[in-house]
């Protein structure tokens, strides 16, 4: 028999160390191609430097030297909350008028019309959805779409647009023309992961008097999420409409998988929701590489973020948060999630400034 | 006809009729018809009746019993109509509640799509709208949400489960509404992957309360000792909720079950696999549609090769109508070959088990069991293959010359006779209830009480830990899973503790390596050690490396004509006694232990014969497990060492028969039990005989074994006095996966060591 010491299977030790090394040689969920394929399970040499530094320059601070810092009550306990003004973010000035004719305009909106019918129809005569409300086969849904449109109730607007096209259809993009740009509500928040695992971050801003206000609750242990999932409850209810990147696909879903893992009600599931991945896909898939909000931020609206890393590095950067109890790396996702949100909201700006061509149902 | 015939040539000519040392007539039996307290619902009553079909005795009782609200076991033989039986009830829940739901649970995708098929019919017989669907891995992901949101029968399984209950939101409509949970073959679900299964019923439970719901279960199961018991140890139902329906009310045909052995004429006389070619290729020429199970793949593909060559030989055209039939075939290649069985294009098949559950592939005539399948709840789902109906059939067996064979092969009154066999359900490991717990966290906060409750005493121990560790946090709603990735990812089914799977990387030709296939770790230490043969498909390829610590074995393809086993030395540290039974200073014991485990080496065989024995340099291997032991008295051992008798030989002998015989009571494949003899043992002073579990944590083997441990001492001891060898052979004492190559051994001092062995205090009720 050899002399070399046995190797002592991990399930030799307790389970709570068992399961913590099992965990960490995981593989994780697969990442965005775009991502650095050293995001992965161990951070790369750029990302210890960064948690080297960011945990340098803040140690032994609160969370509270660092920023302005509020207790945000919900029912589910008090919530810690950054809030900031962004004022080189400001809203783009909309003409519902302009929309509304547009809207008007589109008769292949009805269930039926098609490009060749609708024409038909034009040449007839028949150019808006009012014309079209007297049309015998047509004209129950065409009057309903009418309604929806003209009528000060852009939510109904966006619905009923919303059943007959896609999620990046120019017609929809209209829609938002409609709502008063202080009711958008724009969320961005930050996970340990894409399923199963906890929130750690919810980051909302909204437009106020010109400026963009930003509203980051934070979890300062994972203990804290369900008073987020009710702060951004709280933070909705007022709110008309709802401003992604990627939300369809990943921010809601979470969201309603984490409040029903509570047993709380379900946020944000009425609001109209513009996702922007895919308006922006349509716009820019062909003159960039990529359409993640940083390569749109760099190479459409020309900014470079300071000292930003990928996603991917917020799970890593808050487990090293929880151990160490430093708030450097929480500063960095605090950082990193407020940089998401202007972005969100300029790329919002500037999907409407940049030039669609005619709306077309698919 | 044609069986008859070739029963007749089985029995009458040579060579074969000097092998069959036993025919058990298992006569046709009419059925016994059923009658319902009320009638069915008229639709499904026009189901049957347009089908032909009258209900059973058992399959009445069924449908009383779930009608009545009762949990359910069915435990008859294969093809007696179990599914109809618990179909109707069920079925006339979901006609009469227009939401109640259903999950019906299967072992394998395909046994679930082979249901899917049959359910579609009945589906369309009545007017509900109940849309069965199939919710596996091979869902596509677009058809995924409208099942979520309309179906009301899913067909699952329970990998899919354990990654499903994560998403208890999107399921909402149809757990809140679940009325039934079916769990067909559930004798499938012991052991480890049991012991898994049974804890992700206890994770759906638990999700099912919180929503209100609490349906009923309804099992399917093959004939064991101890149906019920499994059936409450997997779903955790009250007992005196559960009704055990078990006698079969259905017609069977007439079954002639050859017991041919190559032992017969000697030990070591005749090849069993060249006898079962032999066997395959008379049943082909017969014009019989004939079904070989096989032990392992390996011998399935040389059982073929040997049919085939056979047929060569004697320039019969019957060749090219045999074909092996493997798990490892792609989904289109299986359905070929079973459509070639179907139409009568192949007439021989030689298969692994996976064909064992219930994949309608048509009526066979005849089956030939190569070998002891492990189990005889696989002797009657591979017997019940043959002669699907009132046809008669011909089911042959041949025992490998191994203790467990030969001690049935001598004893049909005991294969024949009432089940013995325990499956078991171990809900304690804490390596599995650990993986368990954090899943059910982060499906749904865990209280205390829940988890109390729900996975029972020793969660709230193992919850300590992980909360210890930070994996989970306390909060006011309950525990809640705090780490990363989903724990569900991390948590597999068919493992327990690390499931550690090692890469099997071949060599490419010039071109890159690639993954040949994966196995689990305690599998590569004994199969992919280096030099090792390794059998794929048809190929066999030779290891060049094992890496340990990155899990990776490296091969390069070979042909070769010899294959190799590996020899370990192994090590037993007892950390601590659980419970004890004494006879004077004979003792037999059981509890926690420490086992380590090197290869040190391995034999080439080539045939039956060693050719070469090599050294492999591997590191020695630590985990904890579970054993039972027999210490003998010192005044036995002391005065057998005065005679200098071989105590060390008649242990070791004692010891290989003991851990062969086991599986007989206690539900598992030999390889998940090791075996170990000292002639002094450090920790009990004394010689003694070790059987422990490979599992890591255990998994209840040892101390179901504890519990039979007399009846096994009986049984092992009769076979090794019985055996008509001179100094042992591999039907008693010798083992052919020894590590020490049956050295020492004395078989007359294993036999006195064996009769020391029963004098143990009788076994538990």
């Amino acid at each position: 028999m050899g002399q070399e010491p046995a190797i002592r299977r991990p399930a030799i030790f307790g389970v709570g160390d068992y399961w913590a090394e099992r965990l960490r040689e995981a593989p994780l969920d697969p990442l965005p191609t775009a991502v650095p394929a050293a995001a992965g399970r161990s951070l790369d040499e750029r990302a210890a430097q960064l948690l080297a530094a960011v945990t340098a320059r803040h140690r032994g601070r609160q969370l509270g030297d660092v920023y302005q810092l509020t207790d945000t009550d919900t029912p589910e306990g008090a919530c810690r909350t950054v809030r900031t003004g962004e004022p080189d973010a400001p809203p783009e000035v909309l003409d519902p008028g302009q929309a509304r004719q547009q809207l008007a305009a589109a008769l292949e909106l009805v269930w039926g019309v098609g490009p060749w019918h609708a024409e038909a129809l034009r040449s007839q005569g028949i150019r808006t959805l009012q014309d079209l409300a007297g049309h015998p086969r047509f004209g129950a849904e065409a009057g309903r779409l009418w309604r929806a449109v003209a009528a000060e109730d852009p939510a109904a607007a966006f619905f009923a647009v919303r059943r007959r096209v896609g999620a990046s259809d120019p017609l929809l993009w209209e829609t938002r023309a409609l709502f008063d740009p202080e009711g958008f509500l724009f969320v961005d928040i930050e996970t340990l992961g894409f399923s199963g695992v906890a929130a750690i971050l919810i980051g909302v801003a909204e437009w106020e008097g010109g400026q963009l206000s930003i509203c980051q609750y934070v979890a300062e242990s994972v203990g804290d999420e369900p008073a987020l999932l009710a702060a951004l409850a709280q933070h909705a209810a007022g709110k008309a409409a709802l401003v992604t990147y990627n939300g369809l696909s990943f921010d809601v879903p979470m969201l309603a998988a984490r409040a029903a893992y509570y047993g709380l009600p379900r946020p944000l599931a009425a609001l109209p929701h513009y996702d922007l991945v895919h308006f922006a896909r349509r716009v820019w898939r062909d003159r960039l590489p990529d359409c993640q909000a940083v390569t749109i931020e760099r190479e459409v609206l020309g900014i470079e973020r300071p000292d930003d890393l990928p996603g991917a590095y917020v799970p890593p950067f808050y487990e090293a948060y929880q151990q160490e109890g430093e708030v450097g790396p929480l500063t960095y996702i605090i950082d990193h999630n407020r940089w998401d949100l202007v972005g969100l909201a300029r790329i919002f700006t500037r999907l409407s400034a940049d030039a669609w061509g005619a709306g077309r149902v698919r | 006809m044609s069986v008859e015939s070739l029963l007749e040539t089985l029995t009458r000519r040579p060579p074969f009729r000097d092998f069959v040392t036993h025919v058990e007539e298992r006569p046709a039996r009419t059925a016994r018809e059923g009658w319902l307290a009320e009638p069915l619902a008229p639709p499904l009553a026009r189901y049957l009746a347009q089908r032909g079909l009258v209900l059973r005795t058992h399959q009445a009782q069924a449908i009383a019993a779930i009608r009545a609200g009762r949990h359910v076991l069915l435990s008859t033989p294969p093809a007696s109509g179990k599914t109809l039986a618990f179909n109707l009830p069920i079925w006339e829940r979901l006609l009469a509640d227009p939401e109640a739901t259903a999950l019906y649970l299967y072992p394998t995708k395909a046994l679930a799509q082979d249901q899917w098929t049959s359910l579609t019919a009945l589906a369309a017989a009545v007017p509900a709208r109940v849309l069965p669907a199939v919710y596996d891995g091979d869902t596509p992901p677009g058809q995924r949400a409208r099942i979520r949101a309309q179906s009301r029968l899913v067909l699952s399984n329970f990998y899919m489960l354990h990654q499903t209950l994560g998403w208890a939101h999107q399921w909402e409509r149809f757990w809140s509404h679940l009325a039934f949970v079916v769990i067909d073959e559930a004798h499938v679900y012991r052991g480890v992957f049991g012991s898994n299964a049974a804890l992700v019923v206890r994770r759906l439970a638990r999700l099912l309360d919180a929503v209100g719901a609490a349906p009923q279960y309804v099992l399917a199961s093959a004939t064991l000792a101890n149906a019920a018991e499994l059936a409450e140890r997997l779903t955790g139902v009250d007992p005196s909720h559960l009704d055990v329906i078990d006698d079969d009310g259905s017609a069977r045909g007439q079954q002639h079950f050859v017991f041919y052995n190559p032992e017969a004429l000697g030990p070591g006389l005749a090849s069993p696999h060249q006898e079962t070619a032999r066997i395959l290729a008379a049943g082909v020429a017969h014009g019989v549609q004939t079904l070989v199970f096989a032990v392992s793949r390996q011998l399935a593909e040389l059982v073929a090769r040997q049919a085939r060559a056979l047929a060569a030989a004697e320039h019969a055209p019957f060749g090219d109508q045999v074909a092996p039939y493997r798990a490892g075939y792609l989904p289109s290649e299986r359905r070929a070959l079973e459509g070639d069985l179907r139409s009568g294009r192949i007439r021989g098949l030689v298969s692994t088990n996976a064909l064992e559950l219930g994949v309608d592939i048509g009526s066979l005539g005849a089956v030939v069991l190569s070998g002891f399948p492990g189990t005889m709840v696989s002797v009657r789902q591979q017997a019940g293959r043959a002669g699907r109906g009132e046809d008669a059939s011909l089911v042959v067996w041949v025992p490998f010359a191994d203790p467990l064979d030969q001690y049935l092969a001598r004893r049909p009154a005991v294969f024949f006779g009432r089940p013995h066999e325990h499956a078991v359900i171990d809900l304690g490991n804490p390596y599995i209830l650990s993986g368990h717990l954090l899943c059910a966290a982060a499906e749904r906060p865990l209280d205390r009480p829940a988890a109390r409750r729900f996975f029972g005493p020793a969660a709230d121990g193992v919850l300590d830990q992980l909360q210890a560790r930070g994996l989970l946090r306390e909060t006011p709603r309950g525990l809640v899973y705090q780490s990363r990735p989903a724990a569900h990812q991390v948590v597999a089914l068919d493992a327990t503790g690390m499931q550690a799977t090692v890469k099997v990387l071949r060599e490419g030709e010039g071109g890159e390596a690639f993954v040949l296939e994966t196995m689990d770790w305690t599998r590569a230490l004994s199969e992919a050690h280096p030099g090792a043969v390794l059998l794929h498909g048809a190929e066999t390829h030779v290891v060049s490396s094992l890496d340990l610590t990155h899990y990776v074995a490296a091969v390069k393809k070979q042909r070769v004509d010899y294959w190799t086993e590996p020899m370990k030395s192994v090590v037993i540290h007892i950390l601590e006694e659980r419970d004890a039974r004494e006879h004077g200073a004979l003792k037999l014991a059981w509890g926690d232990v420490e086992v380590t485990e090197q290869v040190v080496g391995y034999k080439t065989r080539r045939g039956d014969e060693v050719v070469a024995q090599d050294t492999v340099d591997l590191p020695p291997v630590t985990y904890r497990t579970r054993a039972l032991w027999f210490a003998l008295p010192e005044a036995f051992s002391r005065q057998r060492r005065l005679e200098r008798a071989n105590l060390p030989g008649g242990l070791h002998g004692a010891e290989h028969a003991l851990a062969s015989l086991m599986p007989l009571w206690v539900l598992c494949d030999r390889r998940d039990l090791g075996a170990l003899s000292v002639w002094h043992h450090p920790d009990t002073g004394a010689a003694t005989i070790f059987i422990h579990e490979h599992a890591e944590g255990g998994i209840g083997l040892t101390e179901r074994g504890f519990d039979r441990a007399r009846a096994l001492a009986e049984a092992t001891h009769a076979l090794v006095r019985d055996c008509p060898c001179q100094a042992g052979c591999p039907s008693c004492v010798y083992s052919p996966t020894c590590s020490s190559d049956n050295l020492p051994m004395d078989k007359s001092m294993a036999s006195e060591v064996l009769a020391q062995l029963v004098e143990i205090p009788p076994d538990p009720e």
